[in-house]
């Protein structure tokens, strides 16, 4: 194994904790991890690079996880159709609907469960080769 | 102290620590088989001094105790553990295979808290024990004994037990204490923000607190953050104030304790 194919994945988290423990736990799947810490910057990176996931808390500072989740679904190309994980420990206490109408792939509750988020995200990443 | 009872989880924590104290291998292999799983850690010792050492380092919520063993049985044991830890949560059962090791006197008076007869019945064990276990918690929940937090009540085992799979042991403690310093730093623009009554900023940092100490298993600080975020929105006047100041205490029993749980699970 020289070169190894890694997966690029946005994680958008505000707190760091939840940042640096995802991006301990996704190294194991060979996922290399870019943050946003707000919604905007969300957008930001993901019009500048390509990604092969974007796991989205909704509970964002400046532009909210759902708002850019809406606005990444918005773009008509292949782009726009990113898979997103939602997260979020709901704090609105909003219908789970919601967040698919949004445009979420998948959601998941917080405390998250660590072995489905594997999951979820091997399931989204293994098809691209 | 009493607030605390209050604020009990509506679920049972599940959560547990077991010291299995038998001289026997094959009894410590087949009560560790019987009450292994995901939300129990297990410890054994094979002697009483092991299990002297054992909690020095851990504690535990319950000990199951072997009266019949060579050198110090589990009578001296009970009574140097009593001796050293009185402020341990932990419930301490007796295990034996003759009755009459307890002549006239009841288990209880001498201050065990059940008696389990051998051999053990896998099943009927385990409930029993997770019974116990649960009223006792009630018990100390509404009582004002100053008992500490057991490890598995500060520290969700099974939250460790899936963070290990994917998290070395140097990366587990590194992630524990990101949670330590972002924490501290939310606690303080926590005390500024309830100075200047600012709700909106109070429960976005509550609820911060509550998804993150949950994410790690922090079961105490997660619910009491839960319970406060939830009488602001439901806008009962309540003492912000004798609120933080819990919180802080809270954290302050994780902070002492994290590095202590983790090194050694």
């Amino acid at each position: 194994m020289t070169e190894v194919d890694y997966k690029n994945v946005l994680v958008a988290e505000d707190s760091s904790v939840i940042q640096n423990l995802l991006k301990k736990i996704l190294l194991f799947e060979n996922c290399k991890i870019t943050s946003a810490k707000d919604g905007q910057s969300v957008l930001d990176k993901y019009e500048k690079d390509d990604y092969d996931l974007i796991i989205m808390d909704f509970n964002l500072p400046v532009m909210s996880g759902l708002e850019a989740t809406k606005k990444i679904r918005s773009i008509k190309n292949k782009k726009g159709k990113v898979p997103i994980i939602g997260i979020s420990g709901n704090a609105k206490n909003l219908p789970e609907s919601t967040f698919f109408e949004a445009g979420v792939n998948e959601y998941m509750q917080k405390p998250l469960d660590y072995d489905k988020l594997i999951e979820l995200v091997k399931k989204y990443t293994a098809s691209a080769e | 102290m009493n607030k605390l009872a209050r604020l009990q989880p509506r679920h049972p924590i599940l959560s547990r620590k077991i010291l299995i104290v038998d001289d026997n291998d094959i009894n410590r292999q087949y009560l560790r088989s019987v009450l292994s799983d995901e939300d129990t850690e297990l410890l054994s010792a094979s002697n009483g001094q092991m299990a002297l050492k054992f909690l020095e380092n851990h504690i535990p919520d319950v000990i199951l105790m072997d009266i019949q063993m060579p050198e110090m049985d589990g009578f001296e044991c009970l009574s140097l553990i009593k001796k050293r830890h009185p402020d341990y949560p932990s419930l301490i059962f007796a295990v034996t295979g003759f009755s009459d090791d307890f002549g006239n006197t009841s288990f209880k008076q001498l201050g065990f808290d059940e008696l389990f007869m051998k051999p053990i019945k896998a099943n009927l064990f385990k409930d029993q024990i997770g019974e116990l276990l649960q009223k006792w918690r009630k018990e100390k929940a509404s009582s004002n004994h100053l008992l500490r937090y057991s490890d598995a009540e500060l520290v969700e085992i099974k939250t460790i037990k899936e963070l290990r799979k994917y998290a070395s042991q140097k990366e587990l403690l590194e992630i524990y204490k990101d949670f330590e310093s972002e924490t501290s730093l939310a606690l303080k623009q926590l005390k500024s923000h309830i100075k200047s009554n600012d709700i909106d900023e109070i429960l976005s940092i509550l609820h911060t607190i509550k998804g993150n100490s949950a994410s790690l298993g922090l079961t105490p600080i997660a619910k009491f953050s839960e319970q406060v975020e939830f009488e602001i929105k439901n806008s009962q006047t309540i003492e912000l104030e004798n609120y933080l100041q819990e919180l802080l205490a809270l954290f302050a029993k994780f902070v002492s304790n994290y590095g202590r749980i983790l090194n050694l699970n």
